[in-house]
């Protein structure tokens, strides 16, 4: 009770009233940060995986180019 | 004394608090406010002013003595280097919109590896430099705030995927819609204006339609930043994927009779290297600064000038031909044409707050000479302009200029004619002479070989 009392409520309202806004001018639209958050979530596995395969690739790339370079 | 309001700030840099534009002794600079000087510091410190502009992606500035427009707000003034032609958005064909805001995309992502990030992605904020797309606003970029969302998404969406979309998928021509909208297409017209089949592709329906949809249901709504998150992970992914969006819309092929203008007009060969060998003529007698050639096509002869290092500003109010100017520009890396969609009858208006937001085309010249070749004959019989109004345009807007005049027994006069009663009894040549005799020094006059047209170099008496 002391703790919820002294430290969460003032804490909560500290938050509250203190946000951690960006210092954007331009009005960037409630539904379209949601929205972002949704498309986000959805889009990041793709853009792990990609990013993976990526590396992987270019890894491989590098095994393959030495194995050459040493048979010449 | 209080400073005049219109003193500055210059177009419609007064939006940002973070700084704005000025004009002193006819040159601009930049305010950099004190609100804005962490992030400004942040920018230099952390390298990303230096990545991008050796990238090529931002406007290089430097630092400057000159007193600030507002000292009671100012932190410094800086000096961007001076853009010498501004367009915008509506006057850009596909690609260079596409380049535009990959470049954007580019920006945003280089920012984020540096713990920064756009505010705003206006195609506004983008102007071609040296026919490259790079961002002018210096202040645009803000300190990272882990977790925060984008706050230039809805914007980006508006002004930049909404108009490549509607260009791809219906019509090339309702990039025009930018003109109207200033701050870029709502996202709701835009979805009711694409056929039901875009849906199909993931990037419209996500970035488009539902996006649209969630705006309207969330439009009253207070609904605080905290409530959406959103990881730096997550963020990069959404970038990706809104670049792998621009990168794969292409341009339908349009059917344009203007691509085939030289063959499909009976054109003959000798006439265009005549014409070539006197544009040659034009640029070394009058040694122009700057050029407007007026119905470019496919800017043909912009680029004897472009190959001469004169800036030209090569425009057509067909979609196509300029997309072609611009692919032939890239490949042959000319940095000083500038191809625009431009209807020179009905050129882009000075727009915005004021009216002092963007200026009208003409405000943003004058140019140095003018070419117009093959074009005042369709200014006379398809938008019925009298050849008065055009020679009085043509001398507001240069000091000499290379106009060709193709008399009504040309056979692309005849063209025009063929389907209705011939009401221009004032078009001749001697009518031609007569009205640019009152503007211009006619000081030469040479007929095209294989036609019965003449060009003419002309040079505005002295006022």
């Amino acid at each position: 009770m002391k703790f919820s009392k002294h430290v969460l409520l003032p804490a909560s309202m500290f938050l509250f009233f203190f946000p951690a806004y960006g210092y954007a001018y331009i009005d960037p639209g409630a539904g379209s940060s949601i929205f972002q958050s949704v498309v986000a979530s959805l889009v990041v596995g793709f853009f792990v995986a990609k990013t993976a395969w990526g590396k992987i690739k270019m890894y491989l790339g590098r095994i393959i180019i030495r194995k050459k370079q040493k048979k010449n | 004394m209080p400073i005049p309001e219109s003193r500055f700030p210059v177009l419609a840099s007064f939006r940002d608090p973070s700084g704005f534009l000025f004009e002193r002794d006819g040159r601009i600079f930049r305010q950099v406010n004190k609100v804005y000087q962490g992030h400004f510091d942040h920018l230099t410190r952390c390298g990303l002013y230096e990545s991008l502009v050796s990238a090529g992606k931002l406007v290089p500035h430097t630092q400057s003595d000159v007193p600030a427009a507002d000292s009671r707000l100012a932190y410094k003034v800086i000096k961007p280097e001076t853009i010498p032609f501004v367009s915008y958005p509506c006057e850009w064909c596909f690609s260079q919109l596409r380049q535009a805001a990959l470049t954007t995309l580019q920006i945003q992502k280089m920012a984020l590896k540096e713990g920064m990030t756009l505010k705003d992605a206006s195609a506004c904020n983008i102007q071609f430099l040296n026919a490259k797309p790079l961002l002018i606003d210096t202040l645009s970029f803000e300190i990272y705030r882990p977790g925060e969302p984008w706050a230039a998404y809805r914007q980006f969406c508006r002004h930049f995927l909404a108009p490549l979309a509607l260009m791809s998928c219906v019509d090339v021509r309702l990039n025009q819609l930018s003109r109207t909208y200033l701050d870029g297409i709502p996202l709701d017209l835009a979805s009711s204006l694409l056929p039901l089949w875009s849906r199909l592709r993931p990037a419209l329906f996500f970035h488009l339609y539902s996006h649209s949809k969630f705006q309207k249901h969330y439009e009253a709504a207070a609904v605080g930043q905290r409530s959406c998150r959103l990881s730096r992970l997550a963020l990069e992914a959404l970038i990706d994927n809104l670049e792998s969006a621009v990168a794969g819309m292409k341009l339908r092929s349009r059917r344009s009779h203007w691509l085939r203008y030289y063959s499909d007009t009976g054109y003959p060969h000798c006439m265009i290297t005549a014409k070539q060998a006197l544009v040659s003529e034009f640029l070394q007698r009058y040694n122009p600064r700057f050029i407007y050639d007026i119905g470019s096509n496919t800017g043909v002869f912009s680029r004897i000038a472009g190959r001469l290092n004169i800036p030209v500003v090569s425009f057509d109010n067909d979609h196509a031909v300029v997309e072609e100017n611009y692919r032939a520009c890239c490949e042959e890396k000319l940095s000083s044409v500038l191809p625009l969609v431009i209807d020179v009858a009905n050129p882009s208006p000075a727009a915005g707050w004021a009216l002092e937001e963007r200026s009208s085309f003409f405000e943003r010249g004058p140019a140095d000479a003018v070419m117009a070749l093959a074009l005042i004959h369709h200014l006379a019989f398809t938008c019925g302009i009298p050849l008065g109004k055009i020679a009085y345009l043509l001398q507001k807007i240069c000091r000499c200029a290379l106009v060709e005049f193709i008399p009504k027994s040309d056979p692309s006069v005849r063209r025009l004619l063929v389907n209705r009663e011939d009401i221009f009894t004032e078009y001749s040549r001697e009518s031609f002479e007569e009205e640019f005799g009152r503007y211009f020094e006619i000081e030469g006059c040479r007929q095209v070989p294989g036609s019965s047209r003449s060009v003419y170099f002309l040079k505005r008496k002295q006022r």
